[in-house]
């Protein structure tokens, strides 16, 4: 349960740190220089999960919170009600059940540190001593990132990014598990170092 | 003796609780109609939200994807992650075809009681009905039987109806089910699964879409 915690921590961030990459000037010199310049993002989100099995994709809408140096709230409105807030070296995961949020105590705290400090890494810029993505610059504003681990890449085959021609805003994040699975995620009302309140890292 | 004492349980002790009277063969079908209600005869999808609790406290909650062919009994099955992480996938049409597994959910015998609890909530229980009866409060009882397993379904009207499932291996609970609240076209929209043996854990379901697939 602990690998499986990792890997659910690790589909959530990986979209506040694309934002990132966003800010990215087109080359790897660029990342350390402008990566302190996001210090926080706020976003709306629709995710599309489309499967060989499903007719038409599995649609969920959210929102998302990212606070400089390790703050996260990652918010499903519907269909299922859900929060991940991740604040500090604390993880923690909500379900809506029976008219009330109930903590989920499958996250597991000793993965989410081994997560955090994987991403601080990214944070500074830093991607080339990361064990987790290669990062690829891909024509058409678009970033590729493939798993460097063999076990990862069995879960996740790549993400691929499609930057909006807005600087420092994603426009799409495509998710690849397989042939016939992907997860698509894409982002409205971005705005990126606006005051988000401290409350929403700390409480649901 | 012991199957004489086992049968005198199931037939007259345990109906007696709810105060059964056997049907006629001729009330048989009107029975079984209720009791089968829940059971669609055509093909579905459905995807559920589930929450599952297990001992100690643990709980975690899902999304599943089912596609079944009661007609057939073939079940495609996916579970994944509210964030859309695809943990498991597979085909049973008569053998298991496991297409992607994690761990911890990547054990021949998980992917086999999985189908198993699937098949039990969607589809209407395997072998022929062997008794049928009425229960008091306008409700009934069917019970089939394969083998060395029974499941009983029974139905009870009142504010709320509600079916309860019980398998059983040679007279022991292995699974309670309970299904309520049932959409226009049949399909249960909350069901409750209580395993009892070789693990205990519970799962709470709720339906976040349903579709007959008529090609």
């Amino acid at each position: 349960m602990r690998a499986q915690s990792r890997r659910i921590i690790l589909h959530c961030m990986v979209v506040p740190i694309l934002f990132f990459l966003c800010a990215w000037g087109g080359n790897r010199s660029d990342i350390k220089k402008t990566a302190g310049t996001i210090s926080s993002i706020s976003a709306v989100f629709t995710q599309k999960k489309m499967l060989k099995i499903l007719s038409k994709p599995l649609v969920s809408k959210g929102k998302l919170y990212y606070q400089k140096p390790s703050s996260l709230r990652w918010e499903y409105e519907s269909p299922v009600k859900s929060i991940l807030i991740m604040h500090g070296s604390t993880v923690k995961r909500y379900i809506w059940h029976n008219g009330k949020m109930i903590e989920d105590s499958s996250a597991q705290i000793q993965s989410m540190q081994v997560v955090m400090n994987e991403i601080s890494g990214w944070f500074r810029g830093d991607f080339e001593s990361t064990k987790t993505f290669a990062a690829t610059v891909k024509p058409g504003r678009m970033i590729e990132l493939v798993p460097k681990e063999k076990g990862l890449m069995k879960i996740i085959q790549k993400i691929s990014v499609k930057l909006s021609t807005k600087p420092g805003v994603i426009e799409r994040v495509t998710i690849t598990e397989g042939l016939d699975s992907l997860t698509i995620l894409e982002f409205t009302n971005v705005l990126l170092n606006k005051t988000i309140p401290a409350s929403l890292f700390q409480k649901i | 003796m012991r199957r004489i004492l086992l049968i005198y349980v199931l037939l007259i002790v345990i109906p007696g609780c709810m105060s059964y009277s056997p049907a006629s063969r001729k009330e048989y079908p009107g029975i079984q109609k209720t009791c089968l209600r829940p059971f669609p005869s055509v093909r579905y999808r459905v995807v559920h939200s589930i929450r599952g609790s297990l001992p100690g406290g643990r709980s975690a909650v899902i999304s599943g994807i089912s596609d079944f062919t009661p007609s057939t009994g073939r079940i495609h099955a996916v579970m994944m992650s509210i964030e859309g992480l695809t943990f498991f996938e597979a085909v049973h049409d008569g053998r298991m075809s496991v297409k992607r597994a994690l761990p911890p959910f990547d054990s021949g015998e998980f992917a086999e009681g999985m189908m198993e609890d699937i098949a039990l909530i969607l589809m209407k229980p395997r072998g022929d009905m062997i008794e049928a009866g009425f229960i008091s409060g306008n409700g009934c009882l069917c019970r089939y039987g394969k083998g060395n397993e029974t499941v009983e379904i029974i139905y009870r009207a009142g504010e709320k109806m509600t079916w309860t499932l019980i398998r059983r291996r040679n007279g022991a609970i292995l699974r309670k089910v309970r299904m309520s609240d049932l959409t226009t076209d049949g399909i249960p929209e909350r069901v409750v699964l209580t395993a009892y043996k070789p693990v205990s854990y519970t799962l709470s379901l709720v339906l976040m879409q349903r579709e007959a697939i008529r090609y």
